[in-house]
């Protein structure tokens, strides 16, 4: 168990800037998503923690020491793959035996036929069995021991590339989007897993993802990564409720936040483009171009003529215990998406008027380069409207 | 499903849907047919023919021939000759083989690891694949002349001693087989570059992360046994292609001296079209052809199984 820091880490591949000074400091038994989209650099970070790619500068320190020009396999790191990268000519046995032979045995002990004549060879291998066996109790895959990986599910391969990781008892474990490869269910079930086998390890987990749930449920901070850079990190609900960036808001949260173009006037309250003032103050000049954003579940129905936000259903979506209603309104380029009782919504028929209201205190504005702007005087927690 | 289906129709309609049945069953043979005449007349024909002919005393040319049951097996197995030449190919694979998969593995993993110029060295090493083995065999026998051979002129300046690569018995084999080698490791190498390829990047990272630090290390975790197939393939072809050596004898040896270079192939041509024995000709082939399948069977039945992993 150790702890990580990176510090300006700089990547580039050819022209194409990967990673733009990165800085992290991860805990002694912390686990870290490193969540965004396909292309954001975080897988790139992840292999440069590993020692498998080189960062052309910064610093990376794992457990207080410099790692730079060593090798992956001096960094005391175990890694979970995407694809599994299991060995597909060796038995799960053999697959979780590899690291601790690498580690454990010289490379005369390792040779095939003649390796058998070193002098407590057998001993290191017994104790070695043992561990695989105390690792596949654990995930439950002691029945598979003797199987080869082509005769295993997505899911079980996943167990056998967890315990491979585990049997060596490393410094951190990095993962690289895992459970990608799985089906829906088996996603569900398996974030719970991992989770509960970092609560049962307490080691230091750096978990790659562009799922955002995944992030969300599994770790105790997530850092953003957009274009190459951490955008935020905290903790997951800090992350939600509090974005620091237009990006972060658009980025967690599904359906995504809904986005209203508006304006600053003399209070500092924004005005939206129909001309509805939205609420709140905020320290923004006057006229100065605002992006207002709201989240669907912040939003409630209420009658038209008096609320700020009205327009007609465009399409409803029923997902059983909400339903989600685009409402396009006149004035706001894309319709407002509003997450609320099915109950409340059966009544309403397809291109019903509805009026959308919701507490400004909900509203989490930003200025036109998308940062967040800040609440002058935090509203009273009442509906503004209705 | 299909006979609840037949039982639940009404009597009248069983006999129509039967004929139906068969009707498919004709056109379906009707439609392999052109592909079933073509290999009874280009592969089973012919190999049956040999294997007729090798039980008969025809000889190339004549009017008649009888049946004279096995023996020519008989001659051959009593020929003296038949045994050197036999013993003379399986020692020509023992070297080809070993030699030639050894060396186009590792010029392959060279240019795999090397960071440019691959496209030149695949062309390069491939070249003597594809140009005319009995044109590169003169050129070879130039080479290897005792008194001008490039060889020779070279081992003089450098003050060894020159040999007669190709008139002492003991060393033509072996300069035969090296020839060999040349001639064939360029296509392994084709078939590994092909296979190092296809080989998963991330069982390289995982293999780093396990704790392989040496290359050696790397090779045996991930590259050999991830070759496994592409290894299976290239040994069988290139015994079978050794099997097969027939040019450079015929251009450089002719078998010679004193049968020390004679092979199958050049056996079964001699006793063909040089005595016109065309009966006991055809019974080389046909061992030849024993040698060949069984070398199929093996690929097919033992190691397939142990390197496909899946």
């Amino acid at each position: 168990m150790a702890e990580i820091a990176l510090g300006e880490i700089h990547k580039r591949f050819g022209e194409t800037i990967v990673l733009n000074g990165v800085s992290l400091e991860i805990g002694e038994g912390e686990f870290v998503a490193l969540l965004g989209p396909s292309g954001c650099g975080k897988s790139t970070l992840l292999r440069i923690i590993a020692g498998l790619e080189q960062a052309d500068s910064g610093t990376v320190r794992i457990g207080g020491r410099d790692m730079a020009d060593l090798p992956p396999a001096a960094r005391n790191l175990a890694m979970v793959f995407q694809s599994y990268a299991l060995y597909p000519h060796l038995s799960v046995r053999a697959n979780m035996m590899v690291p601790l032979r690498m580690r454990d045995l010289t490379g005369f002990e390792r040779l095939p036929l003649i390796g058998a004549l070193a002098p407590g060879r057998r001993e290191k291998l017994a104790v070695m069995a043992a561990r695989v066996e105390m690792a596949a109790e654990t995930l439950k895959i002691g029945h598979l021991l003797d199987r080869k990986p082509g005769q295993l599910s997505g899911g079980q391969r996943q167990r056998v590339a967890l315990g491979r990781a585990m049997v060596r008892e490393p410094a951190a474990f990095l993962m690289d989007e895992p459970l990608s490869n799985l089906d829906a269910a088996l996603r569900v079930h398996m974030r719970t897993e991992i989770a509960e086998l970092h609560r049962a390890l307490g080691a230091t987990f750096v978990y790659v993802t562009h799922d955002q749930v995944e992030a969300m449920t599994m770790s105790s901070r997530i850092a953003v990564m957009l274009d190459g850079e951490i955008v935020q990190i905290g903790a997951p609900a800090e992350i939600y409720e509090d974005p620091r960036d237009l990006r972060v808001a658009e980025f967690i949260g599904s359906p995504r936040i809904n986005v209203i173009e508006a304006v600053a006037d003399a209070a500092g309250a924004p005005v939206a483009g129909h001309g509805a003032t939205l609420g709140g103050r905020f320290a923004a000049a006057p006229g100065a171009a605002l992006r207002v954003g709201i989240r669907p579940e912040h939003l409630a129905l209420a009658e038209p003529a008096r609320a700020p936000l009205a327009g007609r259903v465009r399409h409803r979506e029923n997902l059983g215990a909400e339903m989600l209603l685009h409402v396009a309104v006149p004035g706001i380029a894309t319709p407002v998406v509003a997450r609320v009782a099915p109950q409340a919504a059966r009544a309403l028929g397809p291109e019903a008027q509805v009026g959308l209201v919701f507490d400004p205190a909900d509203l989490r504005v930003f200025d036109a380069n998308g940062r967040r702007v800040a609440a002058l005087a935090r509203p009273e927690r009442s509906r503004a409207y209705g | 499903m299909a006979e609840i289906a037949l039982a639940a129709l009404p009597a009248t309609k069983a006999p129509a849907r039967r004929a139906g049945r068969r009707r498919l069953g004709r056109t379906g043979f009707l439609l392999t047919l052109p592909a079933l005449l073509l290999m009874l007349a280009l592969l089973i024909g012919p190999v049956l023919a040999v294997i007729i002919m090798s039980l008969t005393d025809y000889q190339l040319g004549a009017a008649e021939f009888a049946f004279i049951g096995l023996r020519n097996y008989a001659e051959l197995f009593a020929d003296k000759v038949f045994w050197k030449s036999l013993g003379n190919t399986l020692a020509y694979a023992a070297i080809v083989v070993p030699g030639s998969v050894a060396l186009g593995l590792g010029i392959a993993l060279l240019i795999q690891a090397g960071p440019g110029l691959r496209a030149f060295y695949r062309a390069v090493f491939f070249v003597p694949v594809m140009a005319t083995l009995i044109a590169m065999a003169i050129s070879w026998e130039f080479m290897l002349h005792a008194q001008f051979g490039l060889i020779n002129l070279t081992l003089k300046a450098l003050g060894l001693t020159p040999r007669a690569w190709l008139a002492e018995p003991d060393l033509v084999l072996p300069t035969l087989a090296v020839i060999g080698i040349w001639q064939l490791f360029g296509f392994n190498m084709v078939l590994f570059l092909a296979g190092l390829v296809s080989i998963p990047r991330t069982l390289y990272d995982a293999a780093a992360m396990d704790g392989a630090r040496s290359a050696l290390a790397r090779f045996r975790l991930v590259t050999w046994p991830m070759l496994g197939p592409v290894t299976m393939f290239v040994v069988i072809i290139s015994a079978i292609r050794s099997f097969q050596v027939f040019d450079t004898v015929h251009v450089l040896t002719k078998g010679g001296p004193s049968k020390s270079s004679e092979v199958l192939l050049y056996s079964m041509y001699s006793e063909g079209f040089e005595f016109f024995r065309s009966g006991l000709a055809a019974a080389i082939a046909v061992v030849f052809l024993g040698f060949v399948l069984v070398l199929t069977l093996v690929k097919a039945r033992v190691i397939e199984k142990k390197v496909h992993y899946s």
